[in-house]
């Protein structure tokens, strides 16, 4: 049974709210397409749903040009796959980075790591945003001339960023490694300590 | 016909001509949901590269229990999130709060006006929380099911479906004015 074959059945008196977007792509059956003209008829709730999403089906739908597509895809790089040299677009300096990143992230993971063993057997209790602004101090310490701070920007930002705005920028790059860290193993870590308080 | 499975297979071994044919295939796709998630084309285009950048690094890991579309397509509001996110960090000024009413005053133009709506209909879909904005543009612009969004945004049915109605309450209330 196809969705929208469960949304409304023959009869249905309810609201078809979640046919109106297929009902507007042309998208529904002739009968489900009679049903839901009818029904909207009546009903001004409809009505107005159909209206609004009626502005959404008349936006432009945007495309890529011929000439988008083949530059893109030249950038991809799809060609480094095939002659064994890597993945697509990342050369190998860029594995390089990642590696970099890598490491970085083990290191802020591991002190972070630290800090919560000490909050904890230190009784003061600590919260996960304490532990977040705390790697972000400690990865403001790197020094932005280094050629890891370079390399950990460089693989972020590919297209090259002033290593003078590197402290709001490091900021950035926290945030885009603490977006790739699995939250799941801080609450792992968090639940035994939260029952000792 | 694309046959998607044994290009994703070919793309594993590395093959271009079969990254070629999966990046002909959904590259349009890709680039829409970028485009109307972020409403800029250079950006949206960064997005497309960066999102088959990822998926050829990432094809192993893609055992194909979901469509290759929906896979793609999880990539592909990843890379706009986090772009939307470094556009954020980056402007000085916080981020534009459409507090438009609708004006009650006949339109010069209803041609004109009915596109100047839309526009801030997408304006305002570009500010909502990240899932209902992604639900409201996958259901209405790709016409995507509850279920296979749940799968591109690793969610359930039920929260698809939620936000779902949240966003578009939202949408017709911005345009019902206070």
């Amino acid at each position: 049974m196809s969705e929208n074959d469960r949304d409304m059945r023959p009869g249905d008196r309810e609201h078809p709210t979640d046919l109106l977007p297929d009902f507007l792509r042309g998208a529904l059956s002739p009968e489900q397409e009679r049903e839901v003209a009818a029904h909207a008829e009546d009903c001004s709730v409809c009505a107005e749903e159909l209206d609004v999403l009626s502005l959404i089906a008349e936006h432009p739908v945007p495309a890529l040009t011929a000439e988008e597509r083949s530059r893109v895809y030249d950038q991809i790089g799809f060609g480094g796959i095939a002659s064994g040299s890597g993945s697509a677009g990342r050369s190998d300096w860029r594995s390089a980075a990642w590696k970099v990143a890598a490491a970085i992230a083990l290191l802020i993971t591991g002190i972070g790591v630290w800090q919560i063993y000490l909050a904890g057997s230190s009784g003061t209790g600590w919260s996960a945003a304490a532990v977040l602004e705390a790697w972000e101090e400690d990865v403001r310490e790197i020094d932005p001339s280094s050629e890891d701070a370079r390399a950990l920007l460089a693989f972020f930002e590919p297209d090259g960023l002033q290593i003078g705005e590197a402290d709001a920028e490091l900021d950035a790059v926290v945030d885009d490694v603490l977006d790739g860290l699995d939250p799941g193993v801080l609450d792992g870590i968090a639940v035994p300590w939260e029952e000792q308080q | 016909m694309l046959d998607e499975r044994h290009a994703v297979e070919q793309a594993r071994q590395g093959n271009e001509s079969a990254w070629r044919s999966l990046y002909e295939t959904y590259a349009d796709f890709v680039f829409r949901l970028a485009m109307q998630k972020l409403g800029d084309r250079d950006a949206a285009l960064d997005v497309v590269q960066e999102t088959f950048i990822r998926a050829s690094t990432a094809i192993d890991g893609f055992r194909g229990d979901s469509a290759f579309k929906s896979w793609i397509a999880r990539i592909a509001i990843n890379e706009a999130t986090n772009q939307i996110r470094r556009q954020a960090r980056r402007r000085e000024a916080p981020l534009e709060v459409v507090e438009h009413s609708p004006s009650r005053e006949p339109a010069p133009d209803a041609e004109v006006v009915r596109k100047d709506m839309a526009e801030r209909a997408f304006t305002f879909i570009r500010q909502l929380p990240d899932q209902q904005r992604d639900v409201l543009l996958l259901r209405t612009t790709e016409g995507l099911s509850y279920a296979e969004i749940a799968t591109v945004l690793g969610s359930s049915e039920g929260s698809v479906r939620v936000s779902y109605h949240h966003g578009l309450r939202k949408l017709k209330e911005y345009f019902r004015g206070p």
